[in-house]
């Protein structure tokens, strides 16, 4: 085997030229925005804001759309950049947008525990659209942790609900499938939480995440050189990566709640979990139920998010298998043609 | 005296650069990257005639002509850019007056050092063309020296890149998330280099038909390629943190039992004896010699006991109860760190084997030989393949549970040995703000129940709105 030295030069300048184009687009942005479809704040709580979207024209959909996000990440990966956001694309099909944004929690949250999220901030803001909207249902879009509260939420509340979707959603933790849910069978969490004194930093989540792909950051920084020279290119990049760098830190006590009752000892699927001082039956959720996964999530594997439909009490349930990642569900050039119409289609045949 | 006609001159330099400040940053770079594409373009058109002339009936003629013309041509490309980029007068849009002239003088530098090295190495392929005709093994000397010159031209760059890029990303607005982005961009960079060096023996031994069991097991050491595994998995080799906590809380302990009337001395003096009597005990692995340790001064302390009593301070006592825990722990946790840099470094023994055994077989490949980077996407292939295998065990994952419980205890242990030095003094500590922040937490839910009862209290009561004919009459 000969490596041809003329051409290993070349790539040598390439590299070189491409570091030196890079330095200059970098120091010329001096500004990533993401999440700038406009929206106006309509209610307030301790550290959560609800937002509603601004729309040009009339909702054409009866019911209002509270999208749910996760606690960890923020929800502004759903509105990435304007060619790449799922809110605007929902927006476009006609529905009523409101959201949560649960902020950033300080020591002094470290006490919130998964009662405080779901019959506390997650009702009040579903109380809250119904009442400004004059409806005693509303729909909910709910994607990763944010569904596992919303599904919670549903089989407490079910009389609030008129329709359930739910975006690659934890559900059954029994699986050993993702590294997480491996990972997190050999973890104190007790530990952690007294160790970070009761505020899990999003830093420390943010590693964990590195690691599920170990050449990531190899691979990542390998493209980031192709995309230097090229200034969209590089802007749409460090979108992302202001969005994985943004990462709030985690309230002890829901999350070791959330660790220990469901990563560890799978209480939901089991009929054993207790939010509050009710014990949660998933046969109470009866609404209409979209349950939507991705073939290649390696964050939380379809082994984890498909038994949904088994356990809960609706009819009218159905399962949306989207080909891509965890995150190319919503940000991935495929997912704008194909995720919102399938969730809008979806929704409107039962608004 | 001051002079007034040199400050005027100075204040007028001064004017002249801020208008020209932008220009001048653009042009030093432009002209940097113009100059590095046009040497670069000249030395590939010459390799390629080199090889060109190799085929023809007068080789040594030809190659003879086309070295000088390069040669000329290389000297006149970086003599514009000196005069080019010769400015007197210091940047000040974005860059900082030092780190500009860094820069510049790190690239102009490393592009006349690259470029003498590029020489050196064409030379040696000059040579070889001349012995054309002469034994195969001067030949073959002569390339094998262009190689590791060539080698050497890639140390020097990535050095000087990656400390060029580190002055470089200082001049970086202070509140940019993404400084650290350029930092792993260019470790990547450098890492792609490494690489490309680490492989270039077993390349060479299949080029120079050296193949041997021996160059292949030398890949196979750890040792050689642990650089490559630290690299790629930093967190996991922190050396300095350790150190500096189990020798300041070793420090800690000594000086507490110093204090205590010399209670250390004698137990120095006993552990000297110990040692000196039952090497065996102390010597070989460090699981053994923490496992002594521990035993020994477990029983030193049951004899001593009684005179823990005189200390009166109970702060100073449960800080020094709290630095023997933290040695202790220390102690295990680097033990179990040196388990999983194990796991770690043998596992990337695996991907060095796998990766020898992908470049046999691609050996004769032709369009994977063209260029570095089909190598370096199966090498990273491979590595994900094999870390996430190993990631996946129940060893690596109990490991890396046990390894995040005792560095989250010592980080808790340093803080409370901290808060109990802290405790006289007219500070809050984190144990009463937690105390504060729980009963806020109540307080709050309390509200909130409250306020939802009087709100659905006040639905119930509200009288409802009719209109009545009935007609009122008054008594």
């Amino acid at each position: 085997m000969h490596l041809n030295q003329a051409n290993l030069l070349h790539e040598l300048s390439d590299n070189t030229s491409k570091i030196l184009k890079g330095f200059e687009n970098l120091n010329e942005i001096k500004e990533v925005d993401i999440a700038s479809t406009p929206k106006d704040i309509v209610y307030k709580e301790d550290k959560l804001t609800l937002y509603r979207y601004n729309r040009t024209s009339k909702p054409t959909y009866k019911t209002p759309v509270l999208i749910v996000y996760a606690l960890v990440n923020t929800y502004q990966m759903l509105d990435l950049q304007p060619d790449r956001s799922y809110i605007k694309n929902l927006l476009d099909a006609g529905l009523d947008v409101y959201l949560i944004d649960w902020g950033k929690p300080s020591k002094m949250d470290k006490y919130l525990s998964m009662d405080d999220y779901i019959n506390g901030y997650i009702n009040n803001c579903v109380d809250f659209v119904r009442t400004e909207n004059k409806v005693e249902k509303i729909n909910i879009l709910s994607i990763c942790q944010g569904g596992t509260f919303s599904v919670i939420y549903a089989a407490l509340h079910p009389e609030k609900i008129k329709n359930l979707v739910t975006h690659v959603t934890p559900i059954d933790f029994e699986t050993n499938d993702g590294l997480l849910f491996r990972w997190s069978k050999d973890m104190d969490f007790k530990s952690l939480v007294d160790g970070f004194d009761g505020l899990i930093p999003g830093s420390f989540l943010n590693d964990g995440f590195d690691m599920l792909k170990p050449m990531m950051k190899v691979q990542k920084s390998s493209g980031l050189l192709n995309a230097m020279e090229d200034k969209t290119k590089l802007l749409n990049f460090l979108r992302m990566e202001k969005w994985i760098a943004e990462s709030p830190d985690q309230a002890g006590a829901c999350f070791l709640q959330f660790m220990e009752d469901l990563y560890q000892q799978n209480k939901l699927i089991k009929g054993e979990l207790v939010i509050g001082d009710k014990k949660v039956n998933l046969k109470n959720l009866t609404m209409p139920l979209m349950n939507i996964y991705a073939v290649h999530d390696h964050l939380v594997p379809p082994s984890a998010t498909i038994p949904l439909n088994d356990y809960v009490g609706s009819k009218d349930k159905s399962i949306y298998k989207f080909e891509g990642g965890h995150i190319g569900v919503f940000v991935g050039g495929k997912s704008q043609k194909e995720l919102s119409p399938a969730v809008t289609a979806w929704l409107k045949e039962r608004d | 005296m001051v002079n007034p006609f040199k400050w005027l001159k100075f204040a007028q330099i001064t004017l002249k650069i801020n208008k020209n400040d932008m220009n001048n940053t653009k042009q030093i770079l432009d002209t940097v990257v113009e100059t590095q594409t046009k040497a670069i373009n000249s030395f590939v058109e010459t390799a390629n005639k080199f090889q060109e002339a190799l085929k023809s009936d007068n080789a040594f003629e030809k190659s003879t002509e086309i070295y000088k013309n390069w040669w000329e041509s290389q000297m006149s490309i970086y003599k514009n850019l000196a005069t080019d980029s010769k400015l007197d007068v210091p940047f000040t849009n974005n860059f900082t007056t030092d780190k500009t002239e860094d820069f510049y003088k790190n690239i102009y530098t490393n592009q006349l050092d690259a470029i003498k090295k590029a020489t050196d190495f064409n030379l040696n392929l000059y040579n070889s063309l001349s012995s054309f005709g002469k034994s195969t093994n001067e030949t073959n000397e002569h390339l094998l020296y262009a190689n590791n010159t060539w080698n050497t031209l890639f140390e020097s760059w990535t050095k000087t890149l990656n400390t060029t890029i580190e002055s470089l990303t200082k001049t970086l607005p202070k509140d940019t998330f993404n400084v650290d982005l350029f930092k792993n961009a260019m470790n990547t960079n450098a890492l792609y280099y490494k690489l490309q060096e680490f492989y270039q023996p077993l390349f060479n031994a299949f080029n120079t038909k050296n193949y041997s069991v021996d160059t292949i097991t030398q890949l196979f050491e750890p040792t050689h390629y642990k650089k490559i595994t630290e690299e790629l998995f930093q967190n996991f080799f922190p050396t300095n943190n350790l150190n500096s906590l189990l020798e300041n809380n070793t420090k800690y302990v000594q000086n507490f039992f110093e204090s205590q009337k010399n209670t250390n001395k004698e137990f120095q003096a006993y552990w000297n004896t110990f040692t000196e009597k039952f090497p065996h005990l102390v010597s070989g692995d460090f699981a053994k010699f923490n496992n002594t340790f521990s035993t020994v001064n477990n029983s030193y302390s049951d004899l001593f006991a009684p005179l823990m009593k005189l200390v009166s301070n109970t702060k100073e006592k449960e800080n020094i109860e709290l630095a023997i825990t933290a040695i202790d722990k220390a102690s295990v946790y680097s033990t179990k760190l040196a388990e999983l840099q194990y796991l770690l470094y043998t596992t990337g023994q695996d991907v060095a084997k796998d990766t020898a055994t992908l470049v046999s077989e691609k050996a004769t490949d032709l369009n994977w030989t063209s260029s570095f980077q089909p190598f370096f996407n199966e090498w990273v292939t491979l590595n994900e393949k094999h870390y996430t295998k190993l990631f996946s065990t129940e060893e690596f994952s109990k490991l890396k549970g046990e390894l995040t419980t005792l560095s989250l205890d010592i980080k808790k242990n340093l803080e409370s040995q901290f808060e109990n030095k802290i405790e006289t003094l007219p500070l809050v500590v984190k144990s009463e703000l937690n105390e504060l922040y729980q009963t806020i937490h109540d307080l709050k839910k309390t509200i909130k129940n409250l306020e939802n009862k009087v709100n659905a209290t006040e639905k119930v009561v509200a009288p409802k709105t009719t209109t009545s004919t009935k007609k009122v009459t008054t008594v």
